[in-house]
């Protein structure tokens, strides 16, 4: 199995917030590999820097040392833009933007102008992701602020996954959700992962779905990082 | 035409000594502010008409331009203290911004509205850059402040923008949209009352002084178009800016600054 992502001692400081204030170190000298394909989970407790680690693999934060390669590549070098168009991303709670479902999914294709896509091509896209039945026809019409919260976080699935990436990162996407919403999401996302050729990485602190999603668990804890190998599942 | 005099400023007093006496017996403790206030407006004004007198009997392009940097510098700081959050780098940004709107402002003004460079004059300069400065210092700071508190409330909604490829003015345009239209929201309702239940400064000096209120509802009008406009630019400019401060050039979000 081809790698996709390697870590090599990487470490991670927060910024102070405050003058005066220390940096605090959050991550220190960890290095694994994840395969491609591969479903990771990045588990842990509470503020030991899951959700930081997740933020480095598209960039929305950098090691403060050690480097991050991507398909070989130190993800430094490569342009932020295209790579984070080959990542997506689920947040923890749910984003909704104005306008109709649909509008939210299709703000994907249209956010910016150096990749610009045909319209025929979003249109297939749409379809196919009408297909996938997370959502149904009428709710692509509702008004994004007047979905259910669960429905709410399909819909940011199938826009974190709208422009085909190759790696699709959810920070903690069931905790908004109670237990039956968050049983559906995670089958979908299984689905999707497999349908679409996936490197899935979610951030979860629910054993079950610890066992049940992770091929690779990453435990954090006090800033170390441990490969937990394959979990179940 | 009314006379004021010094002895008339004196007795104009009397009424920061009964604000100051109904401060006291009713427990507001504002009487020792009102006090340094009051004696700064008299220190601060008596030395400005002092100057004007020189600055305008000199009349040097290059010396009013001066005047007016070191103006919109001490704008710069003025407006840095306001801001709750101050952001790294903040008076460059802000001496730009509240420079530029203001040249902007004043300039159309005395160029094309006045037309021609005999309106570029101590007399004209001076006065309307001090009424664009004053105005876009506290725009701009209402601005910058309203957009570090979007960016905190919508960091996540920012982020996920980010994600999808957008640059960092994409992902904080929304941000940066409500911070102008809450800065403008003061100069709008001021152009909406404008002569109904206020009559703004310049036109109560002019009428006081004995120039006809046809003449100065037009001078007025002016200056209160000069400041939408200057104040417009400089609001953009100053939110454009600031995006740079909140987001690294790889288009990340600094959370650290929120």
């Amino acid at each position: 199995m081809p790698v996709i992502y390697e870590f090599r001692d990487v470490s991670y400081t927060a910024p102070p917030r405050e003058r005066g204030e220390q940096p605090v170190r959050i991550l220190s000298a960890s290095s694994f590999k994840i395969g491609e394909g591969t479903n990771v989970v990045i588990t842990g407790p509470s503020g030991s820097g899951k959700s930081t680690l997740l933020r480095l693999f598209n960039r929305l934060a950098d090691p403060t040392s050690g480097e991050i390669l991507y398909r070989g590549n130190n993800i430094a070098e490569y342009p932020v833009q295209e790579l984070r168009r080959k990542i997506g991303w689920v947040p923890q709670v749910p984003v909704r933007f104005s306008g109709s479902v649909e509008d939210n999914i299709r703000l994907s294709f249209k956010l910016s102008r150096e990749f610009r896509i045909e319209d025929s091509d979003i249109e297939s896209r749409m379809h196919e992701l009408k297909e996938m039945g997370l959502l149904t026809d009428g709710i692509f019409k509702r008004k994004a602020i007047d979905i259910s919260v669960g429905e709410a976080q399909r819909m940011n699935l199938l826009r974190a996954i709208a422009l085909t990436p190759e790696v699709l990162l959810m920070d903690e996407p069931t905790s908004a959700l109670d237990p039956d919403a968050a049983d559906i999401l995670l089958s979908q996302v299984e689905k999707i992962c497999s349908q679409e050729n996936l490197t899935a990485i979610m951030v979860s602190h629910r054993p079950e779905e610890v066992m049940r999603f992770g091929d690779l668990v990453l435990k954090v804890n006090c800033g170390e990082v441990r490969e937990e190998g394959a979990a179940g599942g | 035409m009314v006379i004021i005099d010094w002895m008339n400023v004196a007795i104009a007093l009397g009424l920061i000594f009964v604000a100051i006496g109904l401060s006291y017996f009713n427990g507001f403790g504002l009487e020792r502010d009102l006090a340094v206030g009051t004696i700064r407006s008299v220190l601060q004004l008596s030395i400005l008409g002092f100057l004007l007198i020189y600055i305008f009997r000199l009349d040097s392009l290059v010396l009013n331009i001066g005047i007016l940097v070191v103006m919109a510098l001490i704008a710069a700081f003025t407006a840095r203290n306001r801001i709750k959050k101050p952001f790294p780098g903040a008076i460059p940004v802000l001496w730009i911004s509240i420079g530029a709107g203001s040249f902007f402002g004043m300039f159309y003004v005395t160029l094309v509205v006045m037309s021609g460079p005999e309106a570029i004059t101590a007399r004209t300069l001076i006065p309307l850059g001090g009424m664009m400065i004053g105005n876009t210092l506290n725009g701009i700071s209402l601005a910058t402040e309203r957009f570090r508190s979007e960016l905190e409330h919508r960091s996540d909604q920012v982020e996920v923008l980010l994600s999808l490829g957008a640059n960092s003015a994409r992902a904080s345009a929304d941000c940066a949209r409500t911070a102008v239209k809450a800065a403008m929201i003061p100069t709008i309702n001021a152009l909406m009352v404008l002569g109904l239940i206020q009559i703004p400064g310049v036109m109560v000096g002019q009428v006081l002084s004995g120039i006809d209120p046809m003449v100065a509802a037009r001078y007025q009008l002016v200056i209160m178009f000069m400041i939408v406009g200057g104040k417009v630019a400089a609001l953009i400019l100053g939110t454009m800016l600031t995006v740079k401060r909140y987001f690294t050039k790889d288009h990340q979000l600094r959370r650290e600054l929120l």
